[in-house]
């Protein structure tokens, strides 16, 4: 293989990894990056979904498009009953609602671990193999979570930024009295964003699950690698989750394959630090004043 | 003396005579882990729950501390070891950890303190897991083992452990009750009244961070000595929610939350120690029934009343 041909196919990896890290960053996007809630038990229901998946599909045999749509509507539901009855409680604090998330993720953690056993478990793809395209190898199951990714994306943002209900979850975030008084319901538009948040991270979960596997604790890897990217793409904007995810995509093969594979977690702490130290609004984002 | 330092001295002197009166393997075992996590648990109140810094990176200088004084008693003879009946090279190594703890985590808190809230969380949780991560490539799943081959005795470590709770309730006692305590808590309560009334904030969260350090180090070292393994678990999330579920129970901002957290969650836990699963859940369970129901705390009524007698 000649040095370009490398390089192209680094390029290519790097490009379809990075549309899984965009998926698993853009509903933490949604709901830290504009609604601004640190929800520390992202990674938790990020795993969460990928249980539901697992149980719909292996457990009950369900058709894995069919589980993948019954794990997004069930972690819709949880995500729902989250924010209404544990984070809203604690709403005006946001320690409170750090510490909470975290508890959160702790629980939910503990109770796969009870139900589900704490071993691994194989989850089956919705599609298998990989095409090769000009001596390029494209990964299936990658480029798929890569075209879902971008198609959630694109779908997102036009619901937050074209939609009434878009404009409504801004305007909660901006001010949640001010939404009180356009008569707009902040605990259901709360409800709404988690559950769509969560949803996300279910989805997340459906399409990575095959390629990584699936454990109790796996949530809090894509946890970190989703905040690199929400950081890494500005606070707040969607679209710059998507690109950030994209350029995380290529830092991170490019360090599996020039320094080896176990560089690549400590890389995404490192990058993370360095990004919050360094530009904390972002490479791509503006600086915004937070009163 | 008032009544609450009769309390203090009466509890001191009854867990005195625990081994000498009440000796059971198990009851000395979960008293260790009470005196480690006691002063984990103070650590991590004396930076948030007294200046207001969430920080959930306790672990780093925690895990840290416990590998150098692991380093120290394994590998490295301690020139200075006297014979006292209970060796001080432990004690040095111990001292050593927390000091090498404090030097690591000062040179990270001046970057560190220019990020403050949701962005101080994430990189304070992401250092504990960069070195987590380094120290497995140095030493492998294992860690050190054998490291307390120097202290044998575990009655031995109950009284160490014992009086160094004491030791660290005690200067955070005294810490908080100076201008220097007074400062932190303007802090927590307004970072901007703080400083325009001349108090330099920058100086006094370092200064928080470093003695936080400092006392998650001896915490570190001493449960290293306990298990007698410095292992790269200890930086890991989980003994982070332990802490500060401890604290959280107890009652956040309090000497006294600490203490009793780390009491009635080790206990609970030191009964359930043979499924691990367990113990996280009723930790987790613990610490969202506390904060959405009792904010500050299980101890917040009693010290109210305390508060209302002396008034």
């Amino acid at each position: 293989m000649t040095d370009l041909a490398l390089i192209a196919q680094l390029i290519v990896n790097g490009l379809m990894a990075g549309g899984t890290y965009a998926i698993l960053a853009i509903g933490l996007s949604l709901i830290f990056g504009v609604m601004n809630v640190l929800n520390v038990s992202y990674g938790a229901l990020y795993a969460l979904g990928g249980y539901f998946g697992y149980t719909f599909s292996v457990l009950l045999g369900q058709p894995p498009l069919a589980s993948l749509f019954l794990a997004m509507i069930a972690s819709f539901g949880i995500g729902v009953l989250i924010e209404r009855f544990a984070i809203e409680r604690v709403k005006g604090n946001v320690n409170s609602v750090i510490l909470l998330t975290f508890g959160l993720a702790i629980l939910i953690e503990q109770l796969i671990t009870l139900i589900y056993s704490g071993s691994y478990q194989a989850v089956p793809g919705i599609i298998q193999g990989a095409i090769v395209i000009g001596g390029i190898t494209v990964n299936l199951p990658r480029f798929m979570a890569f075209v879902v990714s971008v198609a959630l994306s694109l779908l997102l943002i036009v619901f937050v930024y074209r939609t009434k209900i878009g404009s409504a979850i801004r305007v909660v975030a901006f001010d949640q009295e001010l939404a009180l008084l356009r008569g707009i319901s902040v605990r259901r538009i709360s409800m709404l964003t988690l559950g769509i948040s969560s949803m996300l991270a279910a989805t997340a979960a459906a399409l990575l699950a095959p390629l990584l596997s699936l454990y109790p604790a796996v949530g809090w890897n894509p946890l970190l690698i989703a905040f690199v990217v929400v950081v890494l793409g500005g606070m707040g904007s969607l679209g710059g989750t998507v690109i950030a995810g994209v350029i995380y995509g290529l830092v991170d093969v490019f360090t599996g394959f020039y320094l080896g594979s176990e560089w690549r977690q400590i890389t995404v702490l490192l990058v993370i630090v360095a990004v919050l130290l360094l530009r904390p609004q972002g490479i791509l984002g503006k600086v915004v004043e937070r009163v | 003396m008032n009544s609450r330092q009769a309390i203090a001295v009466v509890l001191s002197a009854i867990f005195f005579t625990i081994p000498v009166i009440a000796y059971s393997i198990l009851l000395i075992n979960v008293l260790i882990l009470f005196f480690a996590f006691a002063i984990f648990a103070a650590s991590w109140d004396l930076i948030f729950g007294y200046t207001g810094q969430l920080t959930l990176g306790q672990t780093f200088p925690y895990g840290l501390s416990g590998f150098v004084s692991a380093l120290l008693v394994t590998n490295y003879p301690v020139p200075w070891k006297i014979n006292l009946g209970f060796n001080i090279s432990p004690i040095a190594a111990l001292l050593i950890g927390a000091l090498a703890a404090t030097l690591a985590s000062s040179v990270l808190a001046f970057p560190a303190l220019r990020v403050k809230g949701n962005s101080l969380v994430i990189v304070s949780v992401a250092t504990p897991l960069i070195v987590q991560q380094l120290f497995i490539k140095i030493w492998g799943e294992e860690g050190i083992p054998q490291v307390s081959h120097l202290v044998q005795d575990t009655v031995q470590l109950y009284y160490f452990g014992l009086v160094l709770t004491i030791l660290v309730y005690l200067s955070l006692y005294w810490i908080l009750r100076t201008s220097i305590g007074l400062r932190f808590r303007a802090i927590r309560e307004d970072e901007l009244a703080a400083q325009t009334s001349g108090i330099n904030i920058v100086r006094y969260k370092f200064l928080a961070y470093s003695i936080s350090s400092f006392y998650a180090g001896l915490a570190g070292s001493y449960f290293t000595f306990f298990t007698s393994h410095a292992d790269p678990t200890m930086f890991s999330l989980s003994v982070m929610f332990q802490g500060a579920s401890m604290v959280l129970v107890g009652g956040l901002g309090t000497l006294v939350g600490p203490l009793v957290g780390a009491f009635l969650l080790t206990f609970a836990s030191g009964y359930l120690e043979y499924v691990s699963t367990y113990r996280l859940l009723l930790y987790a369970a613990a610490v969202i029934i506390i904060i959405m129901f009792l904010p500050k705390g299980l101890m917040h009524p009693f010290l109210e009343r305390f508060r209302r007698k002396a008034v």
